[in-house]
């Protein structure tokens, strides 16, 4: 080998190796240019250990809230007003479990608010006892409350709110003998609690014992009530009709697209098989597309 | 049209974050979620003996009674909601000396606590004594809880965006810490690269001296060794500039911050006011 060649590949091999060396400089230029990480602006979230003590703090607030509301309305025997917030209080907090579970003694105490605002205040203590009893999950003596309530407070809504519990506990004698006390206060007050009495009554009844439990109610009433049912029968079967329909639609529609994505996935996979069986043969891998083509706009139809 | 969404939007809002003025009651009247004037007994009662009581607790007792204070502006019962605003400037005059204390006293997570709880309450205006708590807890945990510390600085300087130490202390605990030296390798590898291809021109250089004309055979020797000596130094920097530039990316990149401001447990003192 000449002197001269030697020395152009010296050159070559050092420009090469120039080269390789500047190749791996481009990404620290790249990373001198972007510049470095830093924390994101912003105040940061809560950690998961502080949310739960927030959450558990709710719980302890509300039942401390509840046991001083409690003190408070034994301290102020007089203050119906406090009374009665402490037995607004006891149904908050029947509504949290967790706040609940931290009163051990709340049914006794809640028994004597509740027992002292009925002597002190019978109206409004009954219905205010009513609710808090239907709180405590005590539907006998929720709806007792209510029929105690509808007769010595003559409260047409007391009659009409006992139904629900006393039919649950069975008690539906009670819940009408309330109903037909009433039906007097409430025929002459607006349509709409003369119904709701009805509807308490039917909640109360069979098909057969219905008639018989609306004796109390005049007969021209009963049958504009009955047409009333009828009317609502008919309006509650149209509704259920029109979902099922649009149910059905819905299920066509589901399945139609379902079909149509098969169809297409389908076209593609003999467009792939197709275009791979034509290897690099051009107008073969162009007439495997447009057979591809029509195949997919056929999928539409479904 | 959009303006007018926004408005209606707003409205409900505002709303919403009305407390009630009454509860309803099935078949009976109303009740009326706060007394006439001034706030229920019990209310009352809670806040006169906190007040009382700070002087002389413990501040184990201290962490109680902060408990105490706050019930009224953590139970979300319709009767605590209606008196929050009544109870407003008494709980936050509380709660400031409720702070003071436990700060007196050393305990500076609960001191955090209580200021947090009247800088919530107040509606988030500027608080720099809260500001000053907080930057000196997450100055002494910066070390051990970076992204508490880190927290605990950008709260302190919402409460009080002139407080130097929070400011300086979210700039140090945001930052990438290896940036300039990082960076520093990096540009060191460019710099053994231009050096490395200078030295590699200079043996190409001395070679084709050499196979150009003829010299004395010391000479000759003498421009050899200088040869080999570049050829040494020059691949040698060829190597070492792009393991030093990796190098500085590895070091930049793993100086920066993996962590983002979360709070310690016993912060916010107060969910959503």
């Amino acid at each position: 080998m000449s002197r001269g060649m030697l020395v152009l590949a010296l050159l070559v091999a050092m420009a090469s190796c120039v080269t390789m060396s500047a190749s791996m400089m481009i990404g620290p230029a790249i990373a001198l240019a972007v510049p470095p990480g830093k924390v994101q602006a912003g105040e940061g979230d809560s950690s998961d250990a502080a949310d739960k003590r927030l959450a558990a703090r709710k719980h302890a607030a509300l039942a401390t809230a509840t046991r001083d509301a409690l003190d408070a309305a034994a301290a102020a025997p007089a203050d119906v007003r406090l009374q009665r917030r402490a037995a607004a209080m006891v149904r908050a907090l029947a509504r949290d479990e967790k706040a609940r579970e931290q009163i051990g003694d709340l049914t006794p105490r809640t028994k004597r608010l509740l027992d002292h605002l009925v002597a002190t205040a019978p109206c409004p203590g009954l219905a205010d006892a009513a609710a808090t009893w239907l709180a405590l999950d005590d539907e006998d003596a929720g709806g007792g409350a209510y029929v105690q309530a509808a007769r010595q407070c003559q409260s047409v809504e007391a009659a009409i709110a006992a139904v629900r519990p006393l039919r649950r506990v069975e008690r539906c004698e009670t819940a009408l003998a309330a109903l037909r006390e009433v039906w007097p206060r409430a025929q002459g007050a607006r349509s709409e609690l003369a119904i709701e009495v009805l509807d308490g009554v039917t909640a109360c009844s069979t098909a057969i014992t219905l008639r018989r439990n609306l004796s109390f109610v005049p007969p021209d009433v009963v049958d504009d009530y009955f047409a009333l049912l009828e009317a609502r029968r008919e309006q509650e079967a149209e509704s259920e009709r029109r979902a099922e329909v649009a149910r059905r639609e819905q299920e066509a529609q589901s399945r139609a697209f379902a079909a149509t994505s098969r169809c297409e996935s389908e076209c593609s996979a003999a467009v792939s098989t197709c275009t791979s069986s034509c290897g690099s043969d051009t107008s073969c891998n162009q007439r495997c597309y447009s057979v591809g083509h029509v195949c997919r706009s056929g999928c539409g139809s479904y | 049209m959009r303006l007018v969404l926004v408005i209606l939007l707003c409205g409900a809002a505002t709303a919403s974050a009305a407390p009630e003025a009454s509860i309803e009651v099935v078949a009976a009247p109303p009740i009326a979620t706060a007394p006439e004037a001034g706030l229920d007994p019990d209310v009352s009662a809670r806040l006169d003996a906190a007040e009382r009581a700070i002087a002389t607790s413990s501040p184990a007792e201290l962490d109680e009674l902060l408990d105490r204070v706050l019930v009224l502006f953590e139970s979300d019962d319709p009767f605590s909601l209606a008196q929050r605003d009544a109870a407003k400037p008494r709980t936050i005059a509380i709660l400031g000396k409720l702070g003071e204390r436990a700060r007196a006293s050393g305990d500076l997570v609960l001191a955090a606590r209580a200021l947090d709880a009247r800088w919530t309450i107040g509606g988030g205006r500027r608080d720099p004594q809260l500001a000053e708590v907080l930057a000196t807890w997450a100055e002494r945990d910066a070390a051990a809880a970076p992204a508490q510390s880190l927290y605990l600085a950008r709260r302190a300087r919402k409460a009080d965006p002139d407080q130097r130490k929070a400011r300086d202390l979210d700039d140090d605990l945001s930052r990438n810490h290896r940036a300039w030296s990082g960076r520093l390798m990096i540009v060191a590898g460019f710099a053994a690269l231009a050096a490395g291809i200078y030295a590699r021109t200079r043996v190409g250089a001395i070679e084709s001296d050499l196979a150009m004309q003829a010299r004395p055979g010391d000479e000759v020797d003498r421009q050899l060794a200088a040869r080999d000596r570049y050829d040494m130094i020059g691949t040698g920097l060829l190597v070492a500039a792009p393991v030093l530039s990796i190098g500085g990316i590895v070091f930049l990149a793993s100086g920066n911050p993996s962590y983002t401001p979360t709070s310690p447990n016993e912060l916010p003192a107060l969910g959503d006011p």
